[in-house]
């Protein structure tokens, strides 16, 4: 028969007392309302590209780096980047090989840093991604709203039928602006002649970008996470180019 | 300037969300199992709520609906895992892991022991101990009576003593 006397509960207590937390990590999050003031247009736009970039972040953190493919999250930030019909990406990545899925690559800590390409195009309701990878068997991956091809050497290696690059998303302006006001306040932005930097999330999972402050647009950016203890940059955007028509 | 039904909205959550940082963030990283998602998972967690803007405002019960949302929130993320999963259980534990000498031991005892329980039970403890909360914010977040969140409580616990009990443990 149970009872509720103190010699009944003492072993409950040591049960508690062994799931009772003792070394819990700290954390450095802060949470403020966006401040109601208007944004002029430029910047807007300027942190609606930040917010992508964030997006990015978060997916990496939520998913952890060795489970994301580099396709997914280069995907995901020129998705969400997309103002342009047509524009080319130039990126560094770190990557190790994918041997467990159809996609060609990881983004991993430990992997190998590889120079690639991305280049969007859309075409009304179609949208066409090739990513050209600076590996030795200068393989590309092409998604061009129907299916995947995979090409290596200039030869087919792979195909399957895809569903394209989902871009209803994007109808989010509305989803870049939530990014945009909820993250406005957690944005450093700092300035060195005509570039502005603007920073987040410190010594976490972090995107840096740059902007060219004549030019208005976004020069490249950097993703990177903890390992180790240190802050390794996984993924760099080098360059992007708006409007440039694909190449065959 | 006058604030608008969304900014007040969002200046409420703001306001919850940063009161609340550590219990929520502490009941992802003992649901998650590291420090860098448990803060993913909440900061995405608030950006997820800042989209309904002032649709926040028809939510009576805000605080509630934020930890059922984060509840939500970590089983995601621990289903989209492909690794890391967990084989261990109580058979295998031994009285040095009793002693956990820091965060990672830590939570691969309290898997462990939460393996061991139905998720109704460990949900319960789990809302108590890592978020902190009353027994009626409880039965307000998993939505049953006050009793049945004690009760769960206390099964959950007497149960992991039962088996700490027979395998000698304490």
């Amino acid at each position: 028969m149970k009872t509720n006397n103190n010699l009944d509960n003492f072993p409950d207590i040591r049960v508690v007392n062994l799931l009772t937390p003792h070394f819990t990590p700290t954390t450095s999050l802060s949470f403020k309302a966006p401040a109601p003031r208007p944004r002029p247009l430029w910047q807007a736009v300027r942190i609606s590209a930040v917010a992508a970039m964030i997006a990015v972040a978060v997916f990496i953190g939520i998913s952890g780096v060795q489970t994301s493919t580099a396709r997914e999250v280069v995907e995901r930030a020129m998705t969400q980047l997309l103002e342009s019909d047509n524009y080319l990406v130039q990126f560094t990545a770190n990557v190790t090989e994918n041997k467990n899925s159809w996609e060609l690559y990881d983004l991993d800590f430990e992997g190998t840093p590889m120079k690639g390409t991305v280049e969007i195009s859309k075409e009304e309701s179609k949208v066409r991604m090739a990513i050209k990878w600076q590996d030795k068997s200068r393989s590309m991956e092409l998604y061009d709203g129907e299916s995947y091809r995979r090409y290596q050497n200039g030869e087919l290696v792979l195909e399957r039928p895809h569903g394209g690059i989902d871009l209803t998303s994007l109808a989010s302006l509305e989803k870049l602006k939530a990014y945009a006001v909820a993250m406005g306040l957690m944005l450093k932005f700092s300035e060195e002649g005509d570039v502005i930097s603007v920073s987040t999330r410190g010594d976490k999972v972090g995107i840096v970008a740059r902007f060219s402050k004549s030019e208005g647009r976004l020069l490249g950016a950097e993703c990177s996470g903890p390992y180790n203890g240190q802050q390794v940059t996984v993924l760099t955007v080098d360059r992007i180019d708006f409007d440039v028509p694909p190449a065959e | 300037m006058k604030l608008t039904t969304e900014n007040k909205q969002l200046t409420r959550l703001a306001e919850l969300i940063q009161s609340e940082r550590d219990h929520l963030f502490r009941y992802a990283c003992y649901r998650v199992g590291s420090a860098a998602e448990a803060d993913d998972v909440v900061q995405d967690l608030y950006l997820r709520l800042s989209k309904q803007g002032a649709r926040l405002s028809e939510i009576e019960d805000l605080k509630g609906y934020v930890y059922r949302s984060l509840a939500n929130s970590c089983a995601s993320a621990l289903r989209s895992r492909r690794q890391f999963a967990t084989t261990e259980t109580l058979d295998t534990l031994s009285s040095d892991d009793l002693a956990p000498k820091d965060f990672e031991q830590e939570f691969r005892l309290i898997e462990r022991l939460m393996s061991h329980l139905p998720d109704e039970q460990s949900e319960v403890i789990r809302l108590r101990i890592y978020g902190g909360r009353q027994f009626d914010e409880i039965a307000s977040i998993c939505n049953i009576p006050l009793t049945t969140a004690k009760s769960r409580f206390r099964y959950g616990i007497d149960k992991l003593r039962e088996a700490l009990e027979k395998r000698g443990l304490i």
